[in-house]
């Protein structure tokens, strides 16, 4: 199914251009809120382009299973960085809601 | 020697003698620990183009994983940036450069010069693979071949958490771990993300005796959560906190030891007989994740101690 071949491929530029995108405001944005925000595409799109165009290649359903598993955490674990990145940079301490503050 | 070197491979190799220059030359030290483990991720890829998956676990996990965590919670309690050294004297910085371009050339043409076919121990080793109790070579070189190192490699991590705990300040708080008082993000994080990160560890011990894994990288990942329960508030066990913690410590080492011990009985020590060998592996393999990752965690939490450190030393964010 050559039509399979080139959709894959062109998922996978897809997914590299979110990358270049992303690194590209990494470097030339002005502060860290707005980097923080260019470097969200990479994570979300530019990984889950990737793996979409891996995913429609997989041998199996549990190896595509795992790969939609490592975009899910890596999407989790980057939203964590990047809040925790911005709160640092602003300056505030967090609310911990258990001392009610 | 003939290889397929393709344009990601001097890619890759370039990338990473850049990084290493990067991460020893800045004079911000925050700098450097970043490039380092950025170096420590494409170390991991360049381990995967060498088709060597479990080292490339390893290192993403331990060696810019938790290395880089350590590193950044020692970073906080000294000064970030470097002072000013004094200028290398030429004389002295050329006969540097020789000696290191001539120690580059010499490793160099010694692995231009490596036979082609070569099979090296890779026969011996599967001759014997299904005595040993693994699938996986890896595992069954690391756990059954030379037993013998990583017997006195956790023996090594143990001395090494004992060493961190005498220098470390005894810890002030006393009392019942009162769950995570401190970032409400990290909090939700850990939470929900604890279960995964078990099941992952479980998943990288069985896997491990057929597939890359195994004991070092499932406790890397556990100290990882380790790791995040200390940043998220959580009192890190302490070696006073009772006799639990120094059991699961010193599990390691022991659950080695005994296997070894009790395989004297058949044959020399480490000799595990081979009907029980599968069983033994994964005996020994439990009890060293255990104590990896606890014995990283100790140790970051040593590290990330607040309290410690010279008065008046800045801290980097909150």
């Amino acid at each position: 199914m050559a039509w399979l071949e080139y959709l894959r491929l062109g998922l996978a530029v897809a997914g590299l251009g979110f990358f270049v995108a992303g690194t590209v405001g990494l470097l030339r944005f002005p502060d860290v809120h707005s980097r923080l925000h260019a470097l969200s595409k990479c994570d979300n799109l530019g990984l889950g382009f990737i793996v979409l165009a891996l995913l429609l290649g997989a041998d199996s359903i549990w190896l595509a299973s795992k790969l939609a598993l490592v975009w899910v955490l890596v999407l989790f674990g980057s939203a964590t960085a990047s809040f925790l990145v911005a709160q640092t940079a602003l300056g505030m301490r967090a609310p911990s809601g258990r001392d009610g503050r | 020697m003939t290889w397929q070197i393709s344009a990601l491979d001097v890619l890759l190799a370039a990338s990473l003698l850049l990084l290493a220059w990067g991460a020893l030359g800045s004079a911000d030290l925050f700098k450097g620990i970043v490039l380092f483990v950025v170096f420590g991720l494409l170390m991991a890829v360049a381990w995967i183009r060498l088709a060597a998956p479990d080292i490339a676990l390893a290192e993403a996990a331990i060696g810019s994983g938790v290395t880089g965590a350590l590193l950044l919670a020692g970073l906080a309690r000294i000064e970030r940036n470097l002072p000013v050294v004094a200028e290398v004297r030429p004389t002295r910085g050329a006969w540097l450069l020789l000696g290191t371009g001539a120690l580059a050339a010499v490793l160099c043409w010694s692995v231009l010069e490596l036979p082609d076919k070569a099979a090296g121990l890779t026969p011996a080793v599967e001759h014997h693979l299904p005595q040993t109790g693994a699938a996986n070579p890896v595992t069954a070189v690391v756990l059954n071949y030379r037993g013998y190192d990583t017997l006195l490699e956790m023996g090594v991590l143990l001395i090494a958490l004992i060493g961190a705990a005498v220098l470390a300040r005894p810890n002030g708080a006393r009392g019942p771990d009162r769950g995570p008082g401190g970032n409400q993000v990290l909090r939700v994080f850990l939470r929900s993300m604890a279960p995964i990160f078990v099941l992952v560890t479980g998943y990288l011990v069985w896997v491990g005796g057929h597939a890359p894994g195994g004991a070092f990288q499932a406790g890397a990942l556990l100290a990882g959560a380790g790791v995040v329960a200390v940043l998220a508030g959580h009192r890190p066990p302490s070696l006073t906190d009772g006799r639990s913690v120094r059991i699961i410590l010193a599990a390691g080492v022991l659950g080695f030891l005994a296997v070894g011990l009790g395989a004297l009985g058949s044959g020399a020590f480490l000799q595990y007989p081979p009907r029980w060998a599968k069983h033994l592996l994964l005996l020994i393999e439990v009890a060293s994740t255990a104590a990896i990752g606890l014995t990283l965690t100790m140790l970051f939490a040593y590290c990330a101690d607040r309290r410690a450190g010279p008065p008046g030393c800045q801290e980097n964010g909150s």
